[in-house]
This record gives structure tokens, sequence and C-alpha cells, in this order.
């Protein structure tokens, strides 16, 4: 069954539940009190004891239905909740393997660069080994890009629990009768941000749409 | 000429050092934030700070203020290069005395025409 019929058999299943218990709570709330109905009855006979017992029973047995039904719709919500994934540590994979893999470039670039440079100079002692220099760099820094590969796989990972998180979290928003207004608040900036005298400017990388500018516009602003 | 470049990311610092030695610049020293920058333009003299914006525990905004509000410091040419790219990071990075801005990422053209325009 696809997520979200899953979600919706779960919000149905809720939902019953939910009205199942209100109804619970009717009943319980419309018995008469205990010791009130016959106020002006002679107390402590037979017969008002075995109707209050019987009373009491009835009560017991309504919030033994409550209980179950509270305890079958917290199962509901909790097979809503998302699962544990390790989203941390697969985003920390990515930003180790990209370093990593710059560093390597950038080694054998500097590398090539280097016996590129003895040979423009002509202080070249082997030009045959700068030029295999040369060579093995640009092989070594076409094996480094494969990193791409990996962490593309990665970050997909990522983006596919991300949605299912979000629809996840949208179910049991709607579940709980938040309004869309309600979700747009704006949240809490982060605690590390919070210290820092410039964190409303920190909006980190923008693009085009987002109100990112390029270089020609900053240098009109500049100016 | 002697050059700071600051970036928490040693990758960026990296490949601003190697653009910079392509260029000419061989006189090139790093620091990974604002903070450590600072203790190290206190002490010696720069011709070029060249710095990220957001790094932490001082970033680069901050850091461009303590150099511009101390009078010894104050006339340091000081290039911002950041991804911060929306326009209210612009005018803030310009009202604080910033020489130049750099979007990153940036070629090495850019990094060679905005270091000419500061250091002339």
């Amino acid at each position: 069954m696809s997520t979200p019929t899953v979600l919706r058999s779960g919000l149905a299943r809720i939902a019953g539940q939910a009205a199942a218990i209100a109804g619970e709570i009717d009943r319980l709330m419309g018995l008469p009190q205990a010791g009130s109905a016959n106020a002006g009855a002679d107390a402590g006979t037979a017969e008002d004891t075995a109707e209050e017992t019987d009373r009491l029973a009835q009560a017991m047995e309504e919030m033994r239905g409550m209980s179950k039904l509270l305890a079958e719709t917290r199962a509901e919500v909790i097979g809503l909740a998302p699962p544990p994934m390790g989203l941390g540590d697969t985003l920390d994979a990515v930003v180790g393997e990209t370093e990593g893999a710059a560093f390597e470039i950038l080694r054998q670039a500097e590398r090539a660069q280097a016996a590129a440079g003895r040979l423009h100079a002509g202080t070249s002692t082997d030009t045959g080994a700068d030029l295999t220099e040369v060579d093995e760099a640009a092989t070594a820094i076409v094996l480094a890009c494969a990193f791409q590969d990996i962490t593309g796989q990665r970050v997909r990972k990522v983006l596919s629990t991300m949605r299912a998180v979000e629809a996840r979290v949208a179910a049991l928003v709607a579940l709980m009768g938040i309004s869309p207004e309600e979700t747009q608040a704006p949240a809490p900036p982060a605690a590390t941000d919070e210290k820092r005298p410039d964190a409303h400017l920190l909006n980190g990388p923008s693009t085009a749409a987002q109100g990112g500018l390029g270089q020609s516009a900053v240098d009109d602003l500049f100016g | 000429m002697k050059i700071l470049v600051v970036d928490d990311y040693p990758t960026m610092r990296r490949i601003v050092r190697n653009l910079l030695d392509q260029i000419g610049y061989k006189d090139v020293e790093e620091a990974g934030n604002g903070a450590e920058a600072l203790e190290k333009i206190k002490v010696a003299r720069y011709d070029l700070v060249i710095s990220d914006w957001n790094m932490e525990p001082m970033t680069g905004l901050e850091l461009l203020k303590e150099v511009r509000g101390d009078a010894t410091l104050a006339r340091t040419p000081f290039i911002m290069v950041t991804a911060e790219s929306k326009t209210e990071n612009v005018v803030a990075a310009k009202q604080a005395g910033a020489s130049q801005y750099i979007v990153k990422p940036f070629t090495a053209e850019t990094l060679k025409a905005k270091i000419a325009s500061v250091v002339g």
C-alpha cells in the first residue's frame, strides 16, 4: 500500500476512534450522579446500594472502553510518526566526501600546475617526466570526480526520506486540527545564530528566485 | 603584498590561495574565522583582507566592523567573498565599509579585477 493510502486509512481510523471516544465521554457525562438521583429516598437500603453498584460497574466499563480506544489511537499516531533515519549522519558523510574530493582535486591540480610551470619556464630537468606528471594528475582529477556518484545517491536517499517525513508531518498537522495560517508562523532562529549581531543577514546561498544577486548586480549596487 | 584569507572552509582557503598564487601573490596567510583573523591583523600588517561572511564565532561582517573601527587598521582594503548574495547583504557590507564584494562561486578573473580595483 502506498504511503498516502496508508496515511488516509490511518487518519480515517483515528477519526473514527476520536468520534467513538467523544461518544463514550458524552454517555459517561450523561449518567446520573451516584447518590443524587434519589436524593429524597431513604439512604442505605439494599435497593439503592445495588443501583449504585450497577452505575459504578457501568462507569467502569465505559472507562475501560475509553482506555482501549485511547491505546488504539496512540498506536495509530505512532504509525504516522517519522521512522528513525540518521539523516544527519548521511549529510555529514556527504560533507566529508565532498571536502575530501575537493582537496584531492586541488592537490592534483597544484601538482599539474607545478609541472606545467616548470615546462613553461624552461626549468624542467626531465620534460618527459613532467608531461607524465601533468597527465597523471589529470587522470587523478577525473577519478576524484567519482565522489559525485556516491554523494548524489546519499542526497537522493535523504530527499526521499524528507518527502516521506513531510507527508507524515502534514498528516499529523491535519490530525491535530492546526490551520495553514498557524503552520506558516515564522520559526524561531537557530540557537547558534541568535548570538551573532548579524544573524538576521545570514541567509546562506540563495537562488535568483530567492532574491540572490549575480556578480554584475552586486557590482551595480557597490558602484 | 601581504594578504590574509579568512574562511572557515579549508577547501575555500586553498582555492583562493591557489588563485592568488596564479595571479602572482605569493605572500598569503590564512585564518579560519573572524576572531582568529582579528588576532593576526592586530599583530601583523596586511595589505589586503579577503574574507568570507558566515563564520563562527565571529562573522566576516563583524570582522569588517572591527577593522574599520580601529584607527590603525581602518584603511586596510577588505574584500568580502561570500555566498550571501541578497541585496540586504550587499548593502550592509557596503555600509560597514567593504572595499569590494564577490559572490561565490566566482572566477579567477573576478578575483583579479576586484583586487586590482582596491589595491591599484
